[in-house]
């Protein structure tokens, strides 16, 4: 197995160029639209609005002003997939057309996907949707076909600041910290990673740096599996069955007490 | 009750999460191994689809991003 590969997106460097959208739609040969939306979306000057089946990249625009907009901020992230080490969708996936790469990346197969969605509500970022030409579920692939001819994925090789960088995870955590190093010694304390450490998902391969709460870009703050209560309530169904099980045990024994004792109606 | 034991080991057998433990590069976790000597990942491609163009004219569909085929081949 090659070793973790992944992407480490910085959104302080991002000039919001979508150059990363556009070279992952060519690359893909995705359509430019998605289903019926030809109107601009007002939010900034984000209209791709969200991951979904023919946008495997999404830049976000995200403003900050303070009330009199006398002093403001505006940060862009390039959100994508982020290959969990812990996937939920791959682990929910009925009939195995996600898979694992030896990237340690994860995968749809469109030919082998029945289009059943299960993936969608297991991905607790909302990346992946169905698209509407192959009617199958669809994100990033990390460029799997790139790599296997030891390319780099289209988007970070698009990207013209570097905001977004592709590598082996190892080397991306170095450099992802010597940067929060950085921006905390020019006095942005906000400077965090999201995703670098195991505690979320095992890790995510493509992780970000914030500068901000996560649910300011729009990320959950503590993303989970969606299997974590399985066995919790897998126990609670079967006891709850057991309890059913032993109230109508009484109730018929109860009733066939009572037809017994009661005096026989149909006697003269 | 021998059945019932045996249903509730089963249950929770079923309930096994094998990604929930696994690591970074730790091997394949959830992955079932259903895959062919050739990933297809772009199946259907239509670049054109839902965009509206100056002249009408009907492209036909791709069978897959070509580029992908040909990297999946080697």
């Amino acid at each position: 197995m090659a070793e973790p590969m992944g992407f480490f997106t910085d959104p302080t460097v991002c000039i919001g160029c979508k150059a990363c959208e556009v070279a992952c739609k060519q690359w893909n040969q995705l359509p430019a639209l998605d289903e019926d939306r030809r109107t601009l979306s007002g939010d900034s000057y984000d209209n791709t609005r969200k991951l979904d089946g023919t946008h495997w990249r999404h830049v976000k625009f995200v403003e900050q002003f303070d009330e009199d907009r006398r002093d403001g901020r505006w940060t862009m992230l390039s959100d994508v997939c982020k290959h969990c080490v812990q996937a939920g969708c791959l682990e929910v996936c009925p009939t195995g057309a996600i898979i694992r790469t030896e990237f340690d990346t994860v995968v749809i197969q469109s030919d082998t996907c029945n289009g059943c969605k299960a993936c969608l509500g297991a991905c607790p970022f909302g990346v992946i949707d169905i698209n509407p030409v192959s009617k199958t579920a669809q994100k990033c692939t990390l460029c799997y076909d790139r790599l296997q001819a030891g390319m780099e994925p289209a988007c970070s090789q698009a990207c013209p600041t570097d905001s977004i960088v592709f590598g082996p995870v190892r080397e991306l955590k170095e450099r992802a910290g010597r940067r929060v190093d950085q921006l905390h010694a020019a006095g942005e304390k906000r400077a965090v990673l999201y995703g670098a450490d195991e505690n979320m998902l095992g890790g995510l391969n493509a992780f970000f740096l914030l500068v901000d709460k996560p649910e300011v870009y729009g990320l959950p703050p503590d993303p989970k599996m969606p299997t974590r209560h399985l066995a919790t309530g897998t126990l609670a169904t079967m006891l709850g069955a057991f309890v059913v099980g032993l109230v109508s045990l009484f109730n018929f024994r109860d009733r066939r007490a009572g037809e017994a004792s009661a005096p026989d109606r149909d006697q003269p | 009750m021998r059945m019932l034991m045996l249903l509730c080991t089963l249950g929770l057998a079923a309930c096994d999460s094998p990604e929930a433990t696994r690591t970074q590069g730790g091997g394949p976790g959830g992955d079932t191994g259903n895959r062919p000597a050739v990933v297809r990942m772009h199946e259907g491609s239509r670049p054109f689809h839902e965009t509206p163009r100056l002249v009408p004219s009907e492209t036909p569909a791709l069978d897959t991003a070509s580029q992908a085929a040909g990297f999946s081949q080697q």
